[in-house]
Order: C-alpha cells, then structure tokens, then sequence
C-alpha cells in the first residue's frame, strides 16, 4: 500500500492544467469576454454549410460547428438524404479539419412535431406544404438559433444563399443571395425581425460555383459532394407514398373530381394525392388539358378545369411575418413570389388591422396559386416579409 | 487549428466513459510494442510475447481473487458480455435469460436481440425510482425459470451498486447461472471473485486507467464457458484470435496499481466526489436534483439534473468551457439520446434528457476541482 505523497496522478488528463502560453479565462466574466466572438455554424454536412465553416474559422471567430439530427434515416438510405450518419460524419471530418469543435443537437422530437406532422396536416387537408419553410422557421432559427445564443454565441451562421445587411441603427434587412439561381430568401421570409442581427450568411455574395472551388482550394472532403434535393425526410419512393403511410386508418379523404362547370367527372382515392397546379396522373379523359384548379377539403371534391382557370388576381396571405419594418407603413408596391422556382411578379400589397394578413392584388393574373406555399415580398433584392397562402383569389 | 477554446485548461470528469493511463500503463504498453512474437509461436519472440500474457492473467487474477486459470482474455468488456449471453441462448436446451432493466446496452440490446428467437425466453426486471432492485424480481424470475441471470455490479450511468453476492446466491438456490458485469466496479471497489461466487463475472480496465481494446472473463471453476468465434486455439478455445500483447501488458500493469492501491484510490475518488458535490451543491443548492440510490453507489459518479436545462446544452456548454461530462449515450451519429437507465428508473424523456453525469478519477488533492465547479455553476446558471 502506497502513501498519499507517492500516488501518481493518471498522465495527460488529470485536472492539472496543462502548459499553455497565457492565462485562461477562469471567471464567469471573463469567459464571457472570451464568447462574445462565438459563432455557430449549422452544418449539415454538406458543401455549402462546410465553406461557411471554414470561413467563419478562418476570419478568427470562435466557431462552432452544430449538426441537428432531425429524424433517424433506415441504414438503406445513408447516402442519399442528409441526417444520415454519413452525413453527420462528413460534417465531423471537416471541422476536425478546421480544428473547431463539433456537436450534434438532437431534434428528433422537434422536426416531428413542426415539420414531419406539419408536413402530413397540410396534404390531409389538400394543401400544398413547404417543409423547408417550417424547418427554417421553426427548427432552424428557433431552437437552434435559441441554442446557439445559449452558448453563448454572437451569431448563428448558415450556408444558405442568402444575405443580411446589417445597418448602423442596429437594425439589419435581409437581401436575396448574389447568385439568382441559388438565392433561398423565398425559405426564409419567417425568420424573426429581431433574430437578424444574430445571423451571418457567408455566402450569400458568393455563387455556388465560387462555393465549390473554395471548398476544392481548402480541400475539404465534401468538395464534390452533389447536391441534396428533394425533401431531406422523404427518402425512397416518393412523397405521396410517405404521406399515405402516415395518415391514420380513415383519414383518406376520397371523393369526386369535379369539372369547374360542375360536372362530376369520376372518383379519385384522396385529397393529398393532389396539388393545385397538377396535371399529370389525374386519370381522367377529357377534350382538353386539366388542371387541378381547387381543393376542397370539406367535401372531399378536387375541381378540375382547363389552364385558364388556373388564374388568380390575387391572394390572401395568413400569418405573416415581415422583415423590414415592424408592419408595413401603407398599401405596399412589391413583387411577390408564390412559388420558390418562379420569378417574383408585381403586386400590391395591403395588410388590415392585423398585420399578419395580407391581400396581394398581382398586376398581371398568376397560375397555380397553391394553399400552403409560401408567398414572399420583395422590393429589388430586399425581402420585405412574408406569409403562407391560404386562398387564391379570382 | 483555429480554435482557442480547444487550448483552454480542461477538467476530465468523465470516468464512466473512459479514463487516461495511469504513467506505468503507458510505459509497460509502449515496452510491449517492442514485443514482435505471436504468443502461440514456439520461437523465442513468441516465448517472449506468451510471458506477458500469462503474467497479466496471474496479476488480474489476483487483483481479484480468482484462480489464475479463471481468466480468459477478450477484446473487451461488450464482447465478453456478448459471449456470456449469446453462447448462453446458444447451447442452453431452454434458455430464459433475465437481466435487469439498468444494464450496460451490450447486455441490454443482446438480450432483446436473443429475444426475437422463438426459443428464447426473456425479462428484463424493473427498477426503482432511484434505480434499485427488488430481490424478489429476481426470485420471481427464477420461479418461472430463469436459466441465466445477468445482473450489473455497479452501474455505469447511476452509480448504484447492486446487491450482487445475494443475487448470486438466490440464482444458485434455483440452480441457474449467475452472470455479473464488474467493468465499472473493477480498481473503484473491493471485488473477490471467490466470495462473489459468481458462474462468470465479464470486466475491463479502461475505466480505471488502463487500455482500451482489452476485456475479460472470469469463469468459475465447473462453469463451461463456450466459445463465440470460432478458428483459432487461443485462450484454450474460448476466445480465439491472436493476442493482443501491448494491451494486454497494460491491463497486467494496471491489475498491479489495483491490487495495491484500490482502497485508496476508493477514499480519494470519494473525497473529490463529495468536494464537487459540495461545491455544486454550495452554489446552486435547490435546483441541483441527485439521481440514483445514495445509500449504495460507486465512489465516483454523480447523475445529477440541473432544474430547467438539458443535458445536452448542458455537456455543450461545459465542453466549450472546459469540463467533460457526459449525459445519456452517444448514438451511431453522435446525438445524445435520453439514458435508458433513467427512463428505466421512472423519469419522463424530457426529465431523462435533464441527467448530467460527472464521473471523477482517483488524485491527492481535491482543490483542483475548485476550476471545474466554477465552470459548471457559470455554465449552468447561464444555461437555467
């Protein structure tokens, strides 16, 4: 039996301090003086959010890299969706690379309940959903933005095509991204007015081609990694498929195909199979083209007719949430985009007493305005706000 | 390396999971490296390499108490435990394996697995709110006819120290196997195979300062324990495979520092667990919540739930500071999922996800804890 005076302590990771240059931060507020440079990076494991990474790093910010485990992907499917835990792994890889430490938030729960059963919800009620929005909305900058501050983060920093302006006053605007193909201002009309001070979009200058030859000259191992497209969640067979199996016994809502003149055209198996806009698999024969025009939960009917009938003067759009102001000053001249792969379109907007209503009256009539889509405001490459349509109006 | 905080002092506290080599550890594995020969070889290097490995089985077994010939060396603790139970299930006419519902997940998810065959019969025996176990579960168990019973010395996440000697002798009443798991009590509490009277007893030595990669079984003398590989002679049949020296003259190295200083090391871990506590307790008072049985527990661990934080910002937050700590398990992509044991003992996911665990190591002095308290109150009242 030793005595105290000989017990050796374990080598390396005792609780002695191990050499260093300076002294390290001991105190609360010091340490708090140390984090305020603290920036978080979402990554996903991807191209874009890894250039982000290594910029942020690079600039002398404290970063951070954070990977949200949203869902669990079966062992089948690794590769082709992020999440997986090749994905998680690659995003591992390079903030080993970049010596940052790295983490993955767990919200399995979260993506279920705001995204996954959002998701389902607006199918089950013949809606078209955008996943993407509510992710942003609700996962991205909410909790993780809200996670991210706990930490004790100056900003949240994410690989989306996207630029905010940060003003003198302390306020900041929110800016397409340079490159006009990759912008992804249309997913993120909902982020908080008083959230923007808090992020940072490194690329948002930049094009995806000048992403991926940063990333080659940093020689980061998701270089060449392609593209994720699709919904992140729906992996193998298709989005139709992954909603039937979520609807519970009896909530398949079968019905008739109603023709706009109002005649009854046949059956169909479900209102979630359509899509405002869709032509294609209607099943039905007809002397000309038809479109689906409407969706009518209540009786189940989805209304068909030829393109024209696809028009609409305008919108209504409920739970808004605007960018640039508090509530819009008056009637606003702006362009709208209605749909994220098509090109904004001249419209007034007025919001009523509630400013989380607008009615959108477009200039020249739109084609398929979709229940569930996002409709964002722009001025230029300003992004005003935004909200979710609820009806299209003749 | 661009990050500053990487640099910062750090304080480990995370001895559950796995802990630094004791300085002799290293150097009896470095000197090991050396050793070129296979130890079934008749060559002189093979000689060489053959007295390492039959010395680190006489220095482990007598660091704790069993017959030198009672040790089979493994690749670790999982892959004994997978043995114990799937030879089990294997070569038992009638298998009913019984475990408890806190054990480590390489007895647990072994056990569920084995369960989907049809001629497996299984249970798994509830806990407590604090994690503790009834005896008359297990007698239970047996009365229906439990062939094999697997229960856990001391638990990894909890502390809780399990009342092993009597369940040993209540499976012998009914003529069944007696299983125990000693990974986190080996080097922290006196363990004698002998009194234990356990059939098989499974451990490693990582947790103590000593490798990874390295494992054991204890068999009892009588006790056949079969084989899980198949295709080679080493460890007379019963684990085949090349040995693996270096590892294995650590866990010699370590057995030894066991042998000798086990008891102090035990009052030492056990006077910088409570100064932690204290300290913790001294500075956030009423919202610290203590999990587990405090009246029989590892001298190490804490599982503590700080009011209003998760444990998963809480580890984050105290990385980045400087402390490591752990919460519930890792899974295949690296999110924390709540602790089984927890959700085991009663307690909600949400509640689960609120378990921080601090596991301490043996040292003289306890004022260097002093840095680790004040990073987990300033975290943690950031946090709250």
């Amino acid at each position: 039996m030793s005595s105290v005076e000989e017990q050796q302590a374990p080598a390396d990771m005792s609780c002695e301090a191990p050499p260093r240059d300076q002294e390290l931060p001991r105190d609360a507020n010091e340490l708090d003086n140390l984090v305020r440079d603290r920036v978080v990076v979402a990554m996903s494991g991807g191209v874009d959010s890894s250039v982000v990474a290594a910029m942020v790093a690079k600039q002398g910010w404290d970063a951070i890299g954070i990977s949200m485990r949203l869902y669990s992907t079966p062992p089948a499917a690794y590769t082709k969706s992020c999440c997986s835990p090749d994905d998680l792994f690659d995003a591992r890889m390079v903030s080993s690379k970049l010596g940052i430490p790295f983490y993955v938030a767990n919200y399995q729960e979260e993506f279920q309940q705001r995204v996954i059963d959002y998701f389902v919800q607006e199918y089950r009620h013949g809606r078209t959903p955008n996943p993407c929005v509510a992710c942003n909305n609700h996962v991205k900058f909410d909790i993780l933005l809200e996670r991210s501050l706990a930490l004790g983060a100056k900003y949240l920093a994410t690989g989306h095509f996207v630029r905010v302006e940060h003003r003198e006053d302390g306020t900041s605007i929110m800016k397409k991204g340079l490159d006009a193909n990759k912008d992804q201002s249309y997913f993120l009309f909902g982020i908080p007015r008083t959230a923007l001070p808090r992020l940072m979009f490194p690329l948002g200058e930049m094009t995806k081609q000048e992403v991926r030859e940063e990333a080659r000259i940093l020689e980061l191992e998701t270089a060449e990694k392609p593209e994720s497209q699709e919904i992140c969640f729906v992996t193998g067979g298709s989005y139709k498929e992954f909603v039937e199996e979520r609807l519970s016994r009896g909530e398949s809502k079968p019905g008739k195909f109603m023709h706009v003149d109002g005649k009854v055209l046949g059956d169909h198996d479900g209102i979630h199979n359509f899509t405002v806009g869709q032509r294609k698999g209607l099943g039905l024969s007809w002397h000309e083209p038809l479109y689906v025009i409407a969706i009518r939960p209540e009786t189940g009917s989805v209304v068909v007719g030829p393109k024209q009938g696809l028009m609409s003067q305008g919108l209504v759009a409920e739970r808004c949430n605007w960018l640039s102001f508090e509530r819009p000053p008056g009637p606003i001249e702006c362009e709208v985009k209605i749909r994220y792969r098509s090109k904004p379109v001249k419209a007034l907007v007025t919001v009523g007493q509630d400013a989380s209503t607008a009615f959108v009256d477009f200039e020249e009539p739109q084609r398929a305005v979709a229940p569930g889509q996002a409709a964002v405001f722009y001025r230029g490459d300003e992004v005003l706000g935004g909200g979710w349509i609820e009806e299209a109006r003749q | 390396m661009y990050g500053k905080l990487l640099m910062m002092q750090r304080f480990y506290l995370d001895w559950n999971a796995t802990s630094p080599l004791w300085p002799e550890v290293k150097d009896a594995i470095i000197k090991a490296l050396d050793s070129v020969g296979n130890a079934s070889s008749i060559h002189q290097e093979g000689q060489q390499a053959r007295a390492i490995v039959e010395r680190a089985r006489r220095t482990l077994a007598r660091a704790i108490d069993a017959p030198a010939q009672s040790v089979i060396f493994t690749g670790g603790a999982t892959e004994a435990n997978n043995q114990v139970l799937r030879t089990h299930a294997k070569y038992t006419r009638k298998p009913f394996i019984v475990c408890t519902s806190v054990e480590h997940p390489s007895v647990i998810e072994v056990v569920e697995e084995l369960g989907k065959q049809k001629r497996v019969r299984t249970r798994m025996i509830k806990v407590d709110r604090l994690g503790r176990l009834d005896l008359e579960d297990v007698k239970q168990a047996l009365e229906d006819g439990a062939t094999l019973v697997s229960v856990m010395f001391a638990n990894n996440e909890i502390g809780n120290v399990y009342p092993v000697k009597e369940v040993v002798e209540l499976v012998h009443q009914y003529d069944a196997i007696c299983h125990v798991d000693a990974t986190q009590a080996f080097g922290r509490l006196p363990l004698s195979f002998r009194e234990l009277g356990a059939d098989v007893m499974t451990l490693s030595v990582h947790k103590m300062g000593g490798p990874k990669g390295v494992g054991a079984l204890i068999i009892k003398e009588g006790f056949i324990q079969e084989s899980m590989l198949a295709g080679g002679h080493q460890e007379r049949g019963r684990r085949p495979g090349t040995e693996n020296v270096p590892a294995i003259a650590g866990l010699d190295a370590v057995s030894k520092l066991v042998q000798e200083k086990q008891p102090l090391w035990r009052e030492q871990m056990e006077r910088r667990r409570q100064y932690l506590l204290d300290g913790l307790l001294a500075k956030l008072g009423g919202t610290i919540e203590l999990r587990g049985d405090q009246d029989a527990r590892l001298p190490n661990t804490l599982n503590i739930a700080f009011e209003g934080v998760t444990g998963e910002d809480a580890l984050l937050s105290l990385d980045l500071a400087g402390v490591s700590a752990s919460s519930g398990s890792a899974c295949t992509a690296g999110s924390i999922e709540p602790s089984h044991v927890v959700l085991a003992m009663g307690f909600d996911s949400a509640e689960a996800k609120r378990s921080v665990r601090l596991s301490v190591g043996p040292g003289e002095g306890v004022e260097d804890l002093d840095g680790a308290v004040d990073v987990i109150v300033s975290n943690i009242r950031r946090l709250m």
